[in-house]
């Protein structure tokens, strides 16, 4: 029992933390440009297949790589924004249809050149091995993953609230029209934005699947429901709401696949229900707040 | 009076049609019909009757089922990222009542399709009060849900697992008789959906879509309407759904619920032009078609390149997705038509 | 300074704005007044770029610029406080000042120019921790009016800033805007209150359904038995 309840809290936790990494970044874009990024979880998919693939191409030195990947990513989330997004982005049915079309494309892709067949990208885990206490085995780069989290979490926080890309962020946030008239781009802000949590998502992938696998190409959308779980439970647009909606889903997803039977099928259906419920109750979220603080 | 007026529209009714196949939709629609007719006749080699002519019957299930979505997404903008629902629900009643009740096909299919509408009722109230990109994903949200559940091992005695049910009769042992079936229920099924649209019922349809404030400020119960799109929507999207059941002789979840028939439908409604209902046929058409023509093409060699053609498929199909909603709102092919319209007009001296 | 030539705009297919022509001088303080609804919203909109001319010339300082998207026309020097205040109201009021100082570059222009603002309202000085959601109606007209020179314009378009304020406040704002006329701030002021507008400005539009219909100086106008009954009240 003991170890179940650790198993629980740091499953929980790491859920958390993988959560809070990839809905920041779709929450940012809903909040500022009201764009539904749909292919959201496609980019933390293609990060993870890009380490796979990119080693027969370079000398294998994996912070090399993955950082490469990283920008690599960044870049593809600006690209869309200015080739398929930002023209559309006057009509909310347009964004949703052409992301969807993006996500479907890159999965496809991705499906051509690798297979449904999960494959371990492990080579790029930063520590390696398990710290073991008499009742459980904590994967080390899952412990290292927490932490990172947090302190990138924290840095976004004081990037946004501080910097003067992240007050004009929130300034196109709150009301783009006046953000246009104190001389903001606001297209600009909404790429960087972009471009953001395209990065975001693609740091997650880099700490997270090396622990993980990668489980095929749709693996994308399980990552998509939950941060949009995540950022439905915390409000469209809210970073705080998002941080704590994603603990919160982390956590009862742990729960579930720990504690029901034949949990881990169950756990799968977690976000979606959140979603259907939150939907149903309260669309603007537990903290109810359309702004972006 | 009703009856006199309903004598003299069928008195008129011939001469309207005369009327009707001079112009150029009309010629061209006929047209169609006439070739859909001829066809089956074309070729007895059996690939052609039992691989070829199926690929006819498989784009007219789907022509029903993009047609259904252009109706609620379409004509009533109320977009649906979950029609794989109303298209799977309806194919796992069919087939359920088939293989386990015992009951003829005719009355399974009609018991599908309003199993479909049932869920139409079920998924359209919660959704009442969501509105674009939300409703997208609060549809979409219910399909995954009703995915994983058929999928569920330890449910497996409810909703069949992941095996789903196969061994269903199909509609008929002779492609031939089995294509004119489905023949003449896309054509029933577009005349109905067609009239549903350009009727009373489709103008308020289009009211809300347009404008759902106003609509609602001119006395129009919106929310009963759009639970009525959404029933309708999901009856035909439901027929086609069983009709898929049986072309298949099988159902499983992923197959049937999968979001890629969601997918489709958007794809193929899309590429023909939104809003134009028959658009969704000449969609569904070169989609089923252009899969046909990949995987026959299969492997192919550029030098030392070896390239799977039909890997590449919904690659394909996403990109092609992707030109046209970025690049030609009103799909590709009806502005193809008008042009060819500009030239008959022309050619009639008009 | 300014220059607007034949300028027309419609709203779909009705006429918002007909041949408009105006002209302000450096330094001039110019007033449009005339009822809701008028179009005077809109041709500030038109000015500063939001909205986007059907026909007609804008030029600023020699350069044309009804072409240019907002931020660039921001860029170029003309600040827009627009109706409704369209505060940042989740952030505070040093932040809201921040952002009026967005194309700025020069930091000890900055700190000169917030010294400034804060002289002419102290009451921001108090309350520049305070979100801007929080402040009272007259607070957040002055941030408003503050935030929009801190960009350091060279013209400043207003509109309506004494709208649902009490009468006491407006006098502070219209004070406020005496000041800024005298630290040499080319302002054309957009009012629907046409006797505090003709006390501050120099010369005065009169708009009427997307027509100028007349103009003068003070005291020409307040001679026109129509402008007497109509806009004064007298």
């Amino acid at each position: 029992m003991e170890a179940e309840i650790i198993n629980f809290l740091f499953n929980g936790t790491v859920n958390g933390a993988i959560f809070s990494l990839i809905a920041l970044g779709y929450s940012l874009v809903y909040g500022v440009g009201h764009i539904m990024n749909l292919a959201h979880g496609a980019f933390f998919m293609l990060t993870g297949y890009m380490l796979l693939w990119f080693p027969s191409f370079l000398p294998e030195i994996p912070w090399l790589i993955a950082t490469i990947v990283v920008i690599f990513v960044t870049i593809i989330g600006g690209l869309a924004y200015i080739i398929l997004i930002k023209p559309l982005q006057d009509t909310s049915v347009g964004v949703v249809l052409i992301t969807f079309g993006l996500a479907f494309f890159i999965q496809e892709y991705v499906f051509v050149l690798s297979g449904t067949t999960p494959y371990s990208v492990k080579e790029f885990k930063i520590i390696d091995g398990v710290t073991k206490i008499p009742s459980f085995s904590f994967i080390n780069q899952f412990i290292f993953l927490i932490f990172a989290s947090l302190i990138i979490v924290s840095v976004f926080a004081l990037f946004i609230s501080k910097s003067k890309l992240g007050k004009s962020i929130r300034a196109v946030s709150q009301d783009r029209e006046a953000a246009s008239l104190m001389g903001i781009n606001t297209n600009r802000v909404l790429l960087y934005t972009l471009m953001i949590s395209a990065f975001l998502a693609s740091i997650a992938a880099v700490l997270y699947l090396p622990a993980a696998a990668l489980n095929g190409p749709s693996m994308g959308w399980g990552y998509l429901t939950n941060s949009f779980a995540v950022v439905i439970l915390g409000g469209m647009g809210s970073l705080v709401g998002s941080v704590v909606g994603a603990y919160i889903v982390g956590y009862v997803t742990s729960f579930t696949s720990i504690f029901i039977p034949n949990g881990p099928s169950w756990a799968h259906l977690v976000p979606i229900i959140i979603i259907v419920i939150m939907l149903l109750i309260r669309p603007q979220g537990i903290f109810g707040k359309k702004e972006l603080r | 009076m009703v009856k006199e007026k309903m004598k003299e529209k069928i008195n008129n009714f011939p001469g309207y049609l005369k009327s009707w196949g001079t112009t150029f939709i009309g010629g061209l629609t006929i047209l169609c019909l006439i070739i859909l007719t001829v066809i089956p006749f074309l070729s007895n080699d059996l690939k052609y009757v039992y691989v070829f002519l199926p690929q006819f019957t498989l784009a007219m299930i789907f022509a029903i089922f993009a047609a259904s979505w252009d109706l609620l997404t379409g004509i009533s903008g109320q977009i649906s990222f979950g029609h794989a629902i109303f298209f799977g629900v309806a194919g796992y009643i069919c087939a359920y009542f088939i293989d386990y009740q015992g009951f003829p096909t005719w009355v399974a299919i009609v018991l599908g399709s309003l199993g479909a509408v049932f869920f139409g009722l079920l998924i359209g109230i919660p959704c009442l009060r969501l509105k674009g990109p939300y409703l997208a994903l609060g549809t979409l949200a219910f399909s995954l849900i009703l995915l994983k559940l058929f999928l569920q091992g330890s449910l497996a005695h409810i909703f069949f697992g992941s095996e789903g049910i196969s061994g269903l009769p199909s509609l008929s042992d002779d492609p031939i008789i089995e294509y004119f079936i489905i023949f003449i229920f896309t054509i029933i099924s577009f005349i109905v959906i067609i009239q549903i649209s350009k009727s009373k019922l489709g103008t308020i349809f289009k009211s809300i879509r347009d404008d759902e404030t106003g609509a609602d400020a001119s006395g129009i119960n919106t929310t009963k309407y759009k639970v009525i799109a959404f029933m309708i929507s999901a009856f035909f999207a439901g027929l086609a759904g069983t009709f898929y059941a049986l072309y298949n002789t099988a159902v499983n979840p992923t197959g049937n619920f999968g979001t890629l028939n969601s997918f489709f439908a958007i794809l193929m409604a899309s590429l023909g032009g939104l809003t134009t209902i028959t658009g969704a046929a000449l969609g569904a058409f070169f989609f089923i078609f252009l899969e046909y023509i990949l995987i026959e093409i299969g492997v192919i060699e550029i030098g030392n390149l070896i390239i799977d053609v039909s890997l590449w498929k919904f690659a394909i199909f996403a990109l092609i997705l992707i030109i046209v909603v970025r690049f030609a709102e009103r799909g590709i092919l009806r502005p193809i038509l008008e042009h060819l319209k500009d030239l008959w007009d022309v050619l009639m001296g008009r | 300074m300014l220059d607007i030539k034949k300028l027309y705009f419609y709203y779909g297919k009705a006429k918002a704005l007909e041949e408009i022509n105006l002209n302000l001088k450096e330094g001039a303080l110019e007033a449009v007044i005339g009822p809701n609804g008028a179009g005077k919203s809109t041709l500030l909109r038109v000015i500063s770029g939001l909205e986007e001319p059907d026909r007609g010339k804008i030029e600023f300082l020699g350069e044309r610029i009804d072409d240019l998207k907002p931020h660039r026309i921001a860029r170029k020097g003309i600040a827009h406080c627009p109706e409704r205040r369209r505060l940042f109201f989740d952030m505070t009021v040093s932040e809201n000042l921040d952002l009026g100082a967005y194309t700025l570059k020069d930091r000890s222009k900055f700190r000169e120019l917030r010294k400034f603002v804060y002289e002419i309202f102290p009451r921001l000085k108090e309350r520049r921790k305070q979100r801007a959601g929080t402040l009272s109606g007259g607070e957040q007209q002055m941030l408003a009016i503050a935030r929009s020179l801190m960009s350091n314009p060279k013209l400043l378009l207003m509109d309506e800033p004494s709208l649902g304020l009490a009468p006491k406040i407006k006098e502070t704002i219209f004070e406020a805007i005496d000041t800024i006329k005298k630290g040499g701030t080319t302002t054309l002021l957009v009012e629907q209150d046409a006797v505090l507008a003709m006390a501050v400005s120099e010369y005065v539009h009169v708009l009427e359904e997307g027509k100028i219909e007349m103009r003068g100086t003070k005291e020409e106008l307040e001679k026109e038995p129509r402008i007497k009954q109509v806009y004064l009240g007298i």
